[in-house]
C-alpha cells in the first residue's frame, strides 16, 4: 500500500492506493497531480525514513508522500 | 428597580409596557419599526414621545429579532422577557457546543500533526524535541534548529551553536507540528529554496 499524507487544517489527510489496483494508483496520481498544481509541495522519506526528498512526479511505488502547502515568508 | 419590563405574552407586535407597579401604556411598533428601530415606536396613550425618548436616551433599548426585546434604564439590572432568556441560553449552550467541538478538531489534528512529524524525525530529535522543544538538522555542513511553532522558528546555528539567523517561513494553515515538518522537509531537500523564501534577520552578526 501507498499512502499520501496531505497536510490540511485538521492535520493530514489519507489517501492511500494499492499498487496492484490501476485505479487506484490512477485516482491518488490524480490527488497528488491536482495538490502540485496548486502549489503544494512533495515528499517522501528516504535513508532510514527520517530524511526528506522532493518529489516532482507521483511515485507509485512510494510508501508514504508528504504533501505540504506552499511554503511562504512570514 | 427597573422602570420598564416587557411580556411576551402578547402578539409579536404589540407589548404592555410596565412600570414597576402600574401598567401605563400600550404601545405598538409600527410596520416600518423594524426598520427605523424605537423611533417608529408609536404611542396610544398618556405618556408622550418627547417622555418616552427622554427616558430612552438614560437607558438600553433592546431590539431582537421579533422586535422590542425590554428597555433597562441606566444602572438597573436587566430586564429580559422570557423568550429573550431562552433565545440567549439556546445560542449560550449552541456556542458551548461549537467551541467544544473547534477544541476537539483542534486536538486531533495536533496529535496527528505530531504522528506525522515523529515519523520524520530520528530519535535524537525526537528527544531533543521532546526535552528542549526543538530538534536540529544538519545540512550540507550547517546546523538549523527548528524550535516548537509556525513563526521565527527556524534558526541557523553557528561552530558554537550559537542561533546567528531567524528564518521565518512556513506553510499557512497547517497544524504547529506539520508546519515544523514541512520547514524540515525543505531545507534538506531544497535548502535553496527555502532561504529564497524565507524572510531571515541576523540575531548575532557573525564577522
Amino acid at each position: 500500500m501507498g499512502e499520501l499524507a496531505i497536510m490540511s487544517d485538521e492535520g493530514d489527510t489519507s489517501v492511500k492506493w494499492n499498487r496492484n489496483s490501476p485505479p487506484e494508483v490512477a485516482a491518488a496520481r490524480s490527488t497528488f497531480d491536482a495538490l502540485r498544481g496548486k502549489g503544494y509541495l512533495a515528499y517522501r522519506l528516504v535513508g532510514d525514513g527520517t530524511k526528506g526528498e522532493q518529489l516532482l512526479t507521483f511515485d507509485p511505488d512510494a510508501e508514504r508522500i508528504i504533501l505540504s502547502p506552499a511554503m511562504a515568508g512570514g | 428597580m427597573p422602570l420598564w419590563s416587557c411580556s411576551d405574552k402578547y402578539p409579536l407586535t404589540s407589548w404592555s409596557i410596565y412600570s414597576s407597579t402600574t401598567i401605563t401604556n400600550t404601545f405598538s411598533l409600527s410596520s416600518t419599526a423594524t426598520n427605523i428601530g424605537l423611533w417608529a415606536l408609536t404611542s396610544s396613550a398618556t405618556i408622550t414621545w418627547p417622555t418616552w425618548s427622554a427616558q430612552l436616551r438614560n437607558g438600553t433599548f433592546y431590539m431582537d429579532a421579533n422586535g422590542f426585546s425590554g428597555f433597562r434604564e441606566a444602572g438597573a439590572p436587566a430586564v429580559m422577557s422570557s423568550r429573550t432568556r431562552r433565545r440567549m441560553r439556546r445560542e449560550q449552550r449552541a456556542w458551548e457546543r461549537a467551541e467544544a467541538d473547534r477544541e476537539r478538531k483542534h486536538t486531533e489534528a495536533r496529535a496527528k500533526a505530531r504522528a506525522l512529524l515523529f515519523a520524520g524525525l530520528d530519535r535524537d530529535q525526537i528527544e531533543s524535541l521532546e526535552k528542549h522543544r526543538y530538534f536540529d538538522l544538519k545540512v550540507a555542513g550547517r546546523c538549523y534548529r527548528i524550535h516548537q511553532g509556525t513563526h521565527g522558528n527556524v534558526r541557523l546555528l553557528d561552530d558554537a551553536g550559537r542561533e546567528v539567523t531567524l528564518y521565518c517561513a512556513q506553510p499557512n494553515g497547517v497544524p504547529t507540528e506539520d508546519a515544523m515538518l514541512a520547514q524540515k522537509l525543505l531545507i534538506e531537500s531544497d535548502e535553496a529554496a527555502f532561504l529564497r523564501v524565507a524572510n531571515a534577520r541576523t540575531l548575532i552578526a557573525v564577522p
